[in-house]
């Protein structure tokens, strides 16, 4: 075996699916990372100052790095590849090297941003750091490394980034994380736990929470990517606020609506396609255990609005709270965009079930409807303003309720 | 019921793909009676299963259940039957235990922990099913086919990938559910099992069901 054999095969099976997400969060990151250090805002060596200065953005941003990093390491190490990895005679010690190399690889964009600030020091200590809490939770270890990953990430965020203590403890424990994490992580699905019991209840309801794990658990970087399209949105709607003269010079809900309604038909076509998805994957049980049609489009009606109410609140708060808008206008603001959120979210749902039902594979022709329906959209805010939101809701509503009573259909 | 039969496969026909698969097939199943179904891969088995649970509508007849027509009352016909199908579509991204509770509550009913017992799910029931093995998964479908005790049981290939002891629990089981009144219909290539649990063999062949005496 070369020397770089293990490197090669580490890549092909661990390294391709954290490339993958990866790859997908970072380009998430990239619209408000944008917005955030465009050139009349925020500056990379802003941060490293507010970094050395302030304890809670140390915290956040440790971790925001290590949440970020846990479900695109989580794959990784139990791709299915890895488990030949394990089995073929090379010293363990080179696989926990690669380990923690690609945990690291992960912290890239934190790693650019404060070498870029000029902060080298601080990137080493807080990439080290965010890295080893990231592994230790993508290894599922909840107990002894667990407990010892937060203590490290307490320690660095209480004495800071740049003491002579944070930085040798933060390589140590990636390196420590990297080990158990490799070691450990095939045992993840065979350890006990508690799950809740969220799935209870009657059977729309419960089918309402299966459509939300999968979404949790099948799609969390599609949901991290959408986190980021909406906080991006809420901060190009505040710019835009305040560049033409602030709230009481503008319309801000207008704007935030206008600037919401592309991404809000995105996230929702994108939700009502995995609602759906799961549905039809489903229908063999839903049909054996005689659950009705108005039972399973209400599950996907309230799992789509429960997304499009996060999606828009989100858009709507990061436009509203950091820029200090007056109160009243904060809670019109935030009550008109979840509105229009869960409107186009219902409609497209509809639309979904006309185009994704019967031909679930040509998704095509959903997409250009949901295009249509995000341009008619659009035009209908520049015309009517809010209004729109609050009348589209009445006929998302009639849609919902004629497609959840029409007669019931036999599939065959 | 009318006639004393808890399930009634009347001329039942159907084509697939422009292939016919079931042709005026009949059947009659009484209560406490266990019935297997052989024949060759593809004989049309699972398909008749399928139909006998409401997951395929035929393309002729009628199937009754407890003397309920499945056609016109289907939700209260298949609030008698519990079904483990073959090839379960599960989804990978739910624990065992929470697949057994939603299927639950879409019957709005609780399974029997007595009942499921043998198949020892607790030493998996927190494990995602895409994690599972084949004898794993196998009995979680079991499982979710007991909930709410139905009078009828249909299992597609039940004993496939399980081991020895699993095979014995399962035969347990459908003894248990003959015993206690039930139906058990089933589809197998295992010959030993059919015999084991005392079950009619009805063999598929050409689209017609033909009594093996």
């Amino acid at each position: 075996m070369t020397p770089w054999a293990p490197v090669v095969m580490f890549a092909s099976t661990a390294g391709r699916p954290i490339a993958i997400r990866g790859g997908a969060v970072i380009a998430g990151l990239a619209l408000p990372a944008a917005v955030l250090f465009g050139p009349q805002a925020v500056q990379p060596s802003d941060v490293a100052r507010w970094f050395d200065h302030y304890t809670a953005f140390r915290a956040f941003l440790v971790v925001a790095a290590a949440v970020f990093a846990v479900p695109v390491l989580a794959p990784g190490l139990v791709a299915p590849g890895t488990t030949f990895c394990r089995s073929l005679p090379v010293a363990r010690v080179q696989w926990i090297s690669l380990t923690a190399a690609s945990a690291l690889a992960v912290q890239a964009p934190v790693l650019i941003l404060f070498c870029a600030g000029g902060a080298v020091a601080d990137a080493g200590a807080l990439g080290c750091t965010a890295a080893a809490v990231a592994l230790t939770l993508a290894a599922g270890l909840r107990d002894v490394q667990g407990i010892a990953a937060a203590a490290t990430a307490s320690i660095a965020v209480v004495v800071g980034m740049r003491s002579t203590l944070s930085a040798p403890l933060a390589v140590v424990m990636l390196g420590l994380a990297a080990r158990v994490a490799w070691i450990r992580a095939p045992e993840r699905a065979a350890r006990r736990g508690n799950p809740p019991k969220l799935v209870r209840g009657p059977p729309w309801y419960a089918l309402t929470v299966v459509h939300g794990l999968r979404l949790l658990r099948k799609d969390t970087v599609t949901l991290v990517c959408w986190v980021s399209l909406a906080v991006g949105t809420g901060l190009i709607a505040a710019l835009v606020v305040k560049n033409r003269g602030g709230v009481a010079a503008t319309s801000p809900g207008m704007i935030v609506l206008l600037a919401a309604t592309l991404p809000l038909v995105l996230v929702n076509a994108t939700t009502c396609q995995r609602v759906l998805d799961n549905e039809r994957r489903l229908r063999w049980v839903l049909d054996v255990t005689g659950t009705s049609r108005w039972e399973r489009h209400a599950a996907a009606a309230v799992a789509v609005s429960a997304i499009a109410v996060l999606a828009a609140a989100l858009v709507g708060a990061t436009a509203a709270l950091p820029a200090r808008w007056p109160t009243q206008t904060t809670a019109r603001c935030l009550l008109s965009c979840t509105v229009w959120g869960v409107s186009l979210g219902l409609l497209l749902i509809a639309l979904g079930r006309r185009f994704l039902r019967d031909r679930p594979k040509d998704v095509a022709d959903h997409t250009l409807g949901a295009a249509v329906l995000g341009f008619t959209a659009l035009a209908l805010v520049a015309l009517f303003g809010e209004e729109a939101a609050y009348a589209a809701l009445g006929l998302a509503v009639v849609v919902t309720l004629r497609g959840c009573s029409a007669k019931e259909r036999k599939d065959s | 019921m009318t006639d004393g039969s808890l399930l009634t496969i009347d001329s039942v026909s159907k084509r697939v793909a422009g292939i016919r698969v079931l042709s005026d097939a009949s059947l009659t199943l009484g209560a406490g009676e266990a019935c297997a179904l052989v024949g060759a891969n593809g004989a049309g088995k699972s398909t008749l299963l399928r139909i006998v649970v409401g997951v395929t509508d035929p393309d002729a007849g009628e199937i009754r259940v407890a003397g309920l027509p499945l056609r016109t009352a289907r939700v209260a016909a298949l609030a008698n039957i519990g079904y483990a199908p073959e090839h379960a579509d599960f989804p990978d991204y739910l624990r065992a235990s929470e697949w057994l509770a939603m299927v639950e509550a879409l019957k709005g009913l609780r399974r029997d922990p007595e009942q499921v017992r043998p198949l020892g799910l607790s030493a998996f029931a927190h494990q995602r099913l895409g994690t599972l093995s084949l004898g794993q998964r196998r009995r979680v479908a079991l499982a979710a086919g007991l909930v709410g005790a139905p009078r009828l049981l249909v299992l597609d290939e039940p004993t496939n990938g399980l081991d020895t002891a699993s095979l014995g629990e399962v035969a347990r089981l459908v003894s248990t559910q003959l015993a206690r009144g039930g139906s058990v219909l089933f589809a197998t290539h295992d010959a030993a099992f059919a015999g084991q649990v005392g079950a009619r063999r009805i063999r598929v062949d050409d689209g017609r069901l033909l009594e093996i005496p």
